[in-house]
């Protein structure tokens, strides 16, 4: 697992983990953790209630870390406390 | 070569309009046929206003516009570049955009969530690495651009065709005419923006109804408008008998009906017998401050342009081909939306910088002037919709309109070449300019058959007749 200075997946405190996590009013800066393990943080909110844009701060992946990509609201798994 | 063949005889398009003696089909505006061809042939080729800059100030601006019967998103993506869009999404088709305007950030599908930048590039798909395995090339995805845009001075064109000409091109000797109506009152160029939002409605009535008249036909005003006129509309009220167009001063000029056959964009415009701009008459009795800014704007434009001549600029109302009609206080979109129905669009220009009274009082006039509740254009609208039923019957087929007035009466000036002018009294002449125009773009496999319209050589100024069509004048 490589980080950028997030807490391993296993210490992360998921605070809201409803199936299809409600992201419209979502601000910048929340972390979230996707289906796929990653730890993102959230950079730009398109604010339709669909997508969002994230930056990898956790990843089994290397070479995504410090990465920003559009997100669907399906792949979001929990919201993790700051 | 297209042509149209229908079954009641072979018989073309030429056979249908004869402007060697001003006589035209009916089906001409009534055949769907004719009009199927037309949205391929006509609006899959011109450049056509989608809208204005001011419409889309700021990163993630859009407003919708339309081109021919398809709808467009004009935009304005985050790196301040404008685009025109096909709204429909590339998946299954969806409208990606359900608002009149607005700001976004993206354009997200209500259907399936594929989601576009404002750049147009497809950014999101759902599933893309679980279930297309990212295999789904996005950058083939994006949404449909036009294939070509221009923003002059401040109006924003387009066409479908990337081998159409560049827009001034396109507009030849009608440039100056097409910059004027978007500068301020003070000569400044792209010194406006439009009120918000457009008029939009429908008329029962084929779209080259309202298209091929206005800049045209002023020998309807008399009869048609004559109670409107009555009625003193105007911003000068009941001074000097009222009427509907505010005062002006007298300026040394000829007006008359000005066309260029060639590329079918038409005027009723002005050749000045000298340089420099006419000076400002109070005409906003009814609207207390206002004339002191237009007196004060014209002062500015009449140093601005003390030594030049000012031809077919400065006042009148114009018609680019092939839907959009214009002045420098209004546009009007004619847009086909079936054979039997226009999308009638209305925006009007203001200056900019022009303090909130000034925008106010403009737009009380030309709410009572223009648009579906405009007591002028709703003499207008009960013309064309009682004359498109009243044309579609088998016998009334068989008798074609007349569009004789002022034909073969028409003379050129050297000081405004490749433009053909009548001003011999009422004309129809920019009546029958589009129709030749229409004949050519109706005919005409590409680009290539239609343009450049002088490939012979060069010109003298004298208009010639187009592909094979009359040049009588």
């Amino acid at each position: 697992m490589t980080t950028e200075g997030g807490a391993p997946k296993s210490e992360r405190k998921r605070v809201n983990t409803p199936d299809g996590m409600f992201i419209r009013d979502m601000p910048e800066g929340t972390k979230l953790e996707l289906k796929n393990g990653d730890l993102v943080e959230v950079t730009l909110n398109a604010r339709d209630g669909g997508w969002l844009v994230g930056r990898v701060v956790e990843s089994e992946r290397p070479e995504s870390v410090g990465t920003e990509d559009w997100i669907f609201f399906a792949e979001v798994a929990a919201e993790i406390e700051a | 070569m297209v042509t149209y063949i229908k079954g009641r005889g072979d018989r073309n398009l030429r056979d249908l309009v004869d402007l060697e003696t001003g006589v035209v089909s009916r089906e001409v505006y009534v055949n769907e046929d004719i009009y199927a061809q037309e949205l391929e042939q006509i609006y899959g080729r011109a450049w056509l206003l989608v809208g204005h800059e001011s419409q889309v100030e700021n990163p993630g601006d859009f407003v919708l516009g339309r081109m021919g019967e398809e709808e467009v998103i004009l935009t304005r993506d985050r790196k301040g570049q404008i685009h025109v869009f096909l709204n429909t999404c590339r998946h299954r088709g969806m409208k990606v955009c359900r608002y009149d305007d607005g700001n976004a950030l993206v354009f997200t599908c209500p259907f399936h969530a594929w989601t576009y930048d404002t750049d147009g590039r497809l950014v999101g798909v759902p599933h893309h690495h679980d279930a297309y395995f990212d295999e789904l090339d996005k950058s083939q995805w994006g949404l449909a651009e036009v294939a070509q845009m221009c923003n002059y001075y401040g109006s924003i064109w387009a066409t479908w065709d990337p081998k159409a000409p560049s827009f001034e091109d396109y507009l030849g000797p009608f440039k100056q005419t097409v910059r004027w109506a978007f500068q301020a009152s003070d000569g400044t160029d792209a010194g406006v923006e439009l009120y918000k939002p457009a008029q939009r409605w429908r008329l029962p009535s084929n779209w080259k109804f309202g298209a091929f008249s206005f800049a045209g036909d002023s020998a309807h005003a008399a009869m048609t408008h004559l109670s409107v006129n009555a009625a003193a509309i105007g911003p000068q009220g009941e001074v000097e008998g009222g009427g509907r167009h505010p005062l002006a001063a007298p300026f040394p000029s000829k007006r008359g009906y000005m066309s260029s056959r060639e590329l079918g964009h038409v005027g009723q415009l002005a050749i000045y017998e000298q340089p420099g701009v006419a000076d400002y008459r109070d005409t906003w009795l009814l609207e207390p401050g206002v004339d002191d800014y237009w007196r004060e704007t014209r002062e500015i434009k009449k140093q601005k342009f003390a030594n030049e001549f000012l031809h077919m600029q400065s006042d009148g109302q114009f018609h680019i081909w092939p839907n959009a009609t214009m002045s420098d206080w209004r546009i009007l979109m004619w847009h086909p939306h079936g054979v039997g129905m226009t999308e009638s669009w209305r925006q009007y220009q203001v200056d900019k910088n022009a303090p909130k009274h000034v925008k106010d009082a403009k737009r009380r006039y030309v709410m009572r002037y223009c648009g579906p509740a405009g007591i002028t254009e709703s003499d207008d609208m009960e013309n064309w919709n009682y004359a498109h039923p009243a044309s579609l019957g088998m016998v009334a087929q068989r008798y074609p309109y007349n569009f004789q007035l002022g034909l073969h009466h028409n003379h050129y000036d050297e000081r405004i070449p490749g433009v053909t002018i009548g001003d011999r009294g009422p004309s129809e002449e920019n009546q029958r300019a589009r129709l030749r125009r229409w004949v050519e773009f109706m005919e005409a496999g590409s680009w290539d058959d239609i343009f450049p319209v002088r490939k012979n050589g060069k010109s003298n100024g004298k208009p010639r007749g187009g592909n094979g069509i009359s040049s009588s004048w």
